[in-house]
């Protein structure tokens, strides 16, 4: 079991009213597993994103990643284990301005102190058909190239799961389709995900999809 | 993060921004600029009245007469230091080498139609020795001349020159309030000194002042030198002693004389510049520290700036302290850059005040140093609140941060 969580709560207090972004969550997701999070705006999917991906702690409830409890570590231990475990992929704007593509994918083994981070960025690259532009600023790339980068990125410590936060939000569709081809690819290949998303055209690609509403799973179940 | 990859990345985002960057350095050169050539400046006055008080001679005494009267009603001064008494001090104390009787005043000097208002001063010999003075052109009066009461002069060269006496004149007379004197030398320049000018002046045998110039039988003056390697505080009390004791000046009487050594001049004219090398210090330091807060200024604004970056590197694994170095990095490799541009700008800041103005510069490499590190120790202090302010943002508050 890659994720495992019980009884999750999160509560925000803005002004004077309280959020219950997250009312009651427990949710299990395994080892190559897709699963596509969907819900309207506020419903708590990003606040569950964030908490699976160790940004954020739970009021309450357990959280085990890799049957290991991450709910109540220190900050400096959710930084590891984001380093480690954990592969971010961002809406947009997600890469570091003013930085190549190579340094940008380099980053996560720079700051896990690794010295052979180069090679494996150029590697991680060319599996995304962007060797040929590994010297280029982000803002020297496509939508669609800048994206691939973020993938690059995220797959360069071999996490145990990708998550993807509205990865292809914009994008247009010709784009959005071959990024999620990559998705697609990587998970035949047993990587395990899990995307955000408002868009039908991504649920649909995904083989278990949970609706969330209000902080609370409505559903959650495979694609017919 | 290996620390040669944060000086890498905080370098990049320096140049990425250069304008800003070289606005934030730009307070720190000038402080440091400020600092050192500040601090040149009094150092730089300091060895001047230093040269200035050893080309008097560093082992030199002067006794003088002191205030005449009783009870505190001071009548004038008094006239009891005679030649006898240099001749006392000089055989009877070990300590001193050279001694030598002085009287001096103003006279009408007279050559031709050319006429100047100078020192004249009457001496023995070795006034020439104690007092660092070197005969140019011609040659000193003797000893003879001195017995003989000649009438011998030898001259300061900017006496000469307002006579318009020359090296071709020497051997010619000059008239001293209306009365002979042959000049048989003339003076190697001392420099002018501000507060006299020890080229304007007129030296004479001093039984010749005393008798014919002046007509007095004490001296103004006896001036000694002291022997090497000898404290001159205790020389001093030595030939006050001797004098108590020729002056018949009982325990808890009042001197009618004074000694002074050059020691003394030395130390108040040192604390004079050490006093105003730290007011000066101490501006140029309050510009550096004005520096140090505008780069605190566009730290702050660099981190706001860049806190979605800030989110995404805590997203993919940087710690607090990651966070932390990166941005301290860039404020101290600001301020050492600053501070190496700012060592030049202070050399040539104090070359263009030493060529511009009267004011001598001496650059000393204490003031470098301690500039350079003030700058780098200001970097730091006023980069870290910046730099922990980044480290302490919550990673989803500025992965969010619009």
């Amino acid at each position: 079991m890659i994720i495992r969580t019980r009884n999750i709560f999160k509560t925000y207090v803005i002004g004077d009213s309280q959020v219950h972004a997250l009312d009651d969550v427990s949710v299990d997701v395994e080892e190559g597993e897709m699963v596509a999070v969907i819900g309207a705006s506020g419903s708590g999917k990003s606040t569950l994103m964030n908490m699976l991906g160790c940004l954020d702690k739970p009021d309450s409830g357990i959280y085990l990643l890799n049957d290991y409890d991450v709910s109540k570590l220190p900050k400096n231990k959710l930084a590891e284990i984001r380093n480690k475990r954990i592969g971010f992929v961002f809406q947009s704007f997600s890469l570091i301005p003013r930085t190549s593509a190579l340094e940008n994918v380099e980053l996560p083994l720079l700051y896990a102190g690794r010295r052979d981070a180069k090679e494996r960025a150029i590697e991680k690259l060319e599996s995304v058909g962007l060797k040929k532009r590994m010297r280029h600023m982000p803002n020297q790339l496509s939508g669609g190239e800048r994206q691939r980068v973020a993938i690059a990125r995220a797959l360069i410590t071999n996490p145990s799961i990708i998550l993807a936060d509205e990865p292809t939000g914009n994008l247009d569709s010709r784009t959005s389709e071959e990024i999620l081809d990559i998705f697609k690819g990587l998970n035949e290949n047993g990587m395990t995900m899990l995307i955000v998303t408002h868009e039908d055209e991504v649920a649909r690609k995904c083989k278990r999809v949970i609706q969330m509403k209000d902080g609370k799973i409505l559903s959650d179940g495979m694609n017919q | 993060m290996p620390i040669g990859i944060t000086i890498k990345v905080a370098l990049k985002s320096l140049y990425a921004n250069k304008l800003r960057s070289i606005l934030a350095m730009l307070g720190i050169i000038i402080g440091v600029g400020a600092v050192i050539s500040m601090l040149a400046i009094g150092a730089g006055a300091q060895a001047q009245v230093m040269e200035r008080i050893s080309s008097m001679g560093t082992r030199l005494l002067v006794v003088r007469p002191g205030q005449h009267g009783t009870h505190g009603v001071m009548s004038g001064q008094a006239q009891n230091l005679t030649e006898e008494d240099a001749l006392a001090i000089l055989n009877q104390l070990d300590s001193i080498v050279e001694a030598t009787p002085v009287v001096s005043g103003n006279a009408q000097i007279k050559y031709f139609a050319n006429n100047s208002r100078s020192n004249v001063i009457g001496t023995a010999i070795t006034y020439f020795s104690i007092r660092n003075y070197e005969v140019e052109y011609g040659r000193a009066f003797t000893e003879a001349e001195v017995q003989n009461r000649a009438r011998v002069a030898v001259m300061g060269p900017t006496t000469a020159e307002q006579l318009g006496f020359n090296i071709n004149n020497i051997g010619e007379s000059v008239k001293i309030d209306g009365l002979n004197f042959t000049v048989v030398g003339i003076l190697k320049t001392k420099g002018d000194q501000g507060w006299y000018n020890p080229d304007d002046r007129l030296l004479v045998p001093f039984t010749t002042a005393m008798n014919t110039i002046f007509g007095q039988d004490s001296v103004d003056e006896i001036d000694l030198m002291a022997a090497e390697n000898v404290d001159l505080t205790v020389v001093e009390e030595e030939v006050a002693d001797l004098l108590r004791e020729r002056h018949r000046i009982g325990t808890g009487g009042e001197d009618d004389f004074y000694v002074r050594n050059q020691a003394d001049i030395i130390e108040t004219a040192d604390e004079f510049n050490r006093t105003f090398t730290i007011l000066l210090g101490a501006i140029a330091s309050i510009s550096l520290l004005v520096g140090g807060i505008g780069i605190m200024n566009i730290m702050l604004v660099t981190v706001t700036e860049r806190t979605r970056e800030i989110g995404i590197r805590k997203a993919i694994g940087a710690k607090d302290r990651d966070i932390l170095s990166q941005f301290l990095l860039e404020a101290v490799i600001m301020s050492v850059f600053s501070g190496i541009i700012g060592i030049g700008a202070g050399l040539g800041g104090a070359d263009l005040i030493n060529a511009t103005t009267e004011f001598a510069t001496l650059v000393q490499p204490f003031a470098i140093i301690v500039a350079f590190s003030f700058a780098v120790t200001i970097g730091i202090f006023f980069g870290y609140y910046p730099a922990s302010r980044a480290a302490m943002l919550d990673p989803i508050d500025s992965l969010y941060y619009e």
